[in-house]
């Protein structure tokens, strides 16, 4: 198929005159950084200074490093970078020649994390991805999917501010062969009335960048603990699933079981690559679902929550 | 030379013995970009390789080998639904390039990823062809009147295709080559020597007119971002055609097709890249290109694959004129850039916004 993309054709062209009049055609004020979040390494390439002292309020020093380290091995080489033919001077967020989203320069925060998400999500079939949050205490994981909107990011934050360990808020990513749960820490994404609740309920937490009027509404983003950072290798067993939603015209807090094949429908449902690990992903599934318990929660009180999840896990 | 994943290609167990951990970052990004992972797992699987490979570069071949599988899945069930649309058999329908690949069998399209369905019909039955598949609900995809025309009028295939519920993409061509151009590719032997496959209503085309086919595709084209891929393919498909027939046949391809000179061009980079012993058929075809534009294909494939090079950019900039020109010749390409330019200057205030509406519209998998 011959499509002439008049404007690329143009950026190519004007990219090999400067070629000619110079070596490297890199601007200067491009930058790059690394950040070490286990098990993925991303290399990032930006043309917004701003970015890395930006996401230093998000990532600690140990995982966001300036520069590059040959002696790493990158799992994704992120360009995240203006073009000078798109309109409205914005970012682009690439992975190689793939173009995630273009992002203004008051948003480049929230769609940098979305496109660490995407890269996730859609890059890696080494381990089963299910869209959920995934927290650990003594040793034992609760898996909690949701679709958007039903509480779990705030739920989730709760938890770890009671003492848990957070693994991830977006992937629970869960190793084939060994059936455990293998941590992904980020800054927690928190969005319109989740903040509310956060600063009524933990004033004395700071939400870090917060950004109005992104295509999600309202986000800031909650840094995870020190335990969280510290022990983002360490694996974890799945023991509870919950699906958590927030129901304000509930008392308190009801709760259902969830039968194992219905359990292992819903997780299918919410899982991102399900359907591309084919058999492995059925099996992995399959194994997951006999090695947990599966609830789902309704709740006005997220606090009565966190409680019962405890309980379900302190009644083994 | 500056690509990982032709150095893995070329010797994959040197690679694997001296790659530091900067070259297997590198490895990671490009065979990622070319969809080579799965192909490159195959290959480190076949040859015990597995082991000398780090493990987080080992997750990454496996991410390439599910997603391979599952394509392998959509592939078959998609081919068992076509069946039905050429059941009766009343003129050959070829499938042809990565779908061929697969469904002929060959060891290198393991791991191979694809993203639409080629398929070829005589001219004569093109019309016809495409009223079946129409009437299965594969329907055209929504495109510029422009655009469209385009196809209809100087390209090679009906505008893409897509079927209304599966999504799955299919190419019909009539001819392997844009009408529009001034290189008269045949495609008549390509079809009479096709290879039906058994209990179905489809042929591939022989290994040498794939062979033919895929050096047309490779060094006529216009674009350089699967360029590494194509490469990869070519070099694997050589391998293991010439195992099967001799390198004649090849010839006998090109010179029937009239692709002599893409033949030669493919035959001499593998050389150049690969380091093949170029074979001494290959002499026949020296005549149907000129010593300039031979040199003119080494230099433009060594500089585009160099991204280090001085040239690297500007050889870009050449390769999509030269394609372009190839596929059109200059009076039709000065009218389509025209067209072209007042099309997407009529649209460039509406650019951004159909990005970010087709950004936000954007899901995890999209990309693939």
């Amino acid at each position: 198929m011959v499509q002439l993309r008049l404007l690329e054709t143009a950026e190519v062209g004007v990219s090999a005159l400067l070629a000619l009049c110079k070596k490297s055609s890199e601007a200067p004020m491009n930058q790059s950084f690394s950040l070490d979040l286990a098990p993925f390494k991303f290399l990032v390439h930006t043309s917004a200074p701003e970015l890395f002292q930006r996401l230093s309020e998000l990532y600690p020093p140990s995982v966001l490093r300036s520069g590059q380290n040959d002696d790493l091995i990158y799992d994704f080489e992120i360009h995240f970078k203006r073009r000078f033919w798109q309109p409205g001077g914005s970012l682009a967020f690439r992975l190689g020649q793939q173009h995630f989203r273009f992002a203004d320069a008051d948003q480049i925060v929230p769609v940098f994390e979305w496109g660490l998400n995407w890269c996730v999500a859609t890059y890696q079939s080494r381990y089963l991805c299910i869209h959920a949050a995934v927290l650990e205490k003594d040793g034992m994981a609760v898996i909690l999917p949701a679709p958007p909107g039903s509480g779990k990011s705030t739920l989730c934050a709760m938890m770890m501010l009671h003492g848990w360990r957070l693994l991830s808020d977006e992937h629970c990513m869960i190793d084939p062969a060994s059936g455990d749960i293998v941590p992904c820490v980020r800054p927690l994404s928190l969005k319109n009335n989740s903040l509310s609740v956060m600063a009524a309920l933990y004033p004395q937490i700071p939400l870090r960048q917060r950004t109005e009027n992104t295509p999600k509404g309202t986000m800031a983003y909650l840094a995870p603990s020190e335990l969280s950072w510290a022990s983002r290798t360490v694996t974890a067993k799945p023991r509870l699933v919950i699906f958590p939603k927030y129901n304000a015209a509930v008392d308190g807090l009801t709760g259902s079981i969830f039968p194992p094949s219905a359990l292992f429908m819903q997780l299918a449902l919410n899982c991102f690559n399900y359907s591309v690990m084919g058999e492995t992903g059925f099996e992995t599934l399959r194994a997951l679902v006999q090695q947990v318990e599966g609830f789902s929660f309704e709740y006005n009180n997220g606090t009565l929550a966190v409680q019962q999840i405890e309980a379900l896990l302190n009644a083994e | 030379m500056q690509s990982e994943c032709i150095a893995f290609l070329k010797s994959p167990a040197e690679f694997c013995q001296q790659a530091d951990n900067a070259c297997w970052s590198r490895f990671i990004q490009e065979a990622r970009q070319y969809a080579l992972l799965g192909t490159c797992y195959f290959i480190a699987r076949e040859q015990h390789l597995w082991d000398l490979i780090p493990s987080q570069v080992q997750a990454h071949l496996t991410s390439g080998y599910h997603y391979a599988e599952k394509q392998k899945i959509t592939l078959l069930h998609e081919m068992l639904a076509l069946e039905k649309v050429f059941t009766d058999g009343a003129f050959p329908v070829l499938v042809v390039k990565g779908t061929a690949y697969r469904l002929a069998g060959y060891q290198f399209a393991r791991g191979r990823v694809f993203s639409d369905i080629d398929l070829l019909v005589p001219p004569e039955h093109f019309t016809q062809a495409l009223h079946l598949l129409n009437n299965a609900g594969y329907l055209e995809m929504a495109m510029s009147a422009y655009d469209r025309r385009y196809y209809l009028r100087w390209s090679h295939q009906s505008p893409p295709l897509m079927h209304f519920l599966r999504g799955a993409n299919i190419d019909l061509h009539h001819h392997i080559f844009p009408v529009a151009s001034r290189e008269d590719i045949r495609v008549e032997s390509m079809i009479s020597t096709a290879l039906p496959l058994k209990n179905s209503a489809f042929s591939t085309p022989a290994p040498a007119y794939l062979f033919m086919h895929a050096a047309v595709h490779l060094f006529y084209q216009d674009e350089t971002h699967k360029l590494i891929k194509d490469l990869c393919d070519l070099y694997q498909m050589y391998l293991e055609i010439i195992k099967q027939e001799p390198v004649q046949q090849i010839i006998d391809a090109a010179q029937a097709s009239q692709a002599q000179a893409a033949v030669l061009y493919a035959l001499q980079s593998l050389q150049l890249i690969f380091g093949i012993r170029l074979p001494e058929e290959a002499a026949q075809l020296l005549p149907f290109a000129s010593r300039y534009r031979q040199w003119q294909m080494r230099f433009l494939l060594s500089h585009l694959l160099d991204k280090t090079s001085f040239w690297h950019r500007p050889a870009h900039l050449a390769w999509v004129i030269r394609g372009h020109l190839l596929k059109m010749g200059p009076f039709t390409l000065l009218y389509h850039a025209v067209a072209k330019t007042l099309e997407q200057l009529k649209d460039r205030r509406t650019l951004g916004r159909k990005q970010r509406e087709l950004d936000a519209q954007s899901r995890p998998g999209d990309a693939h």
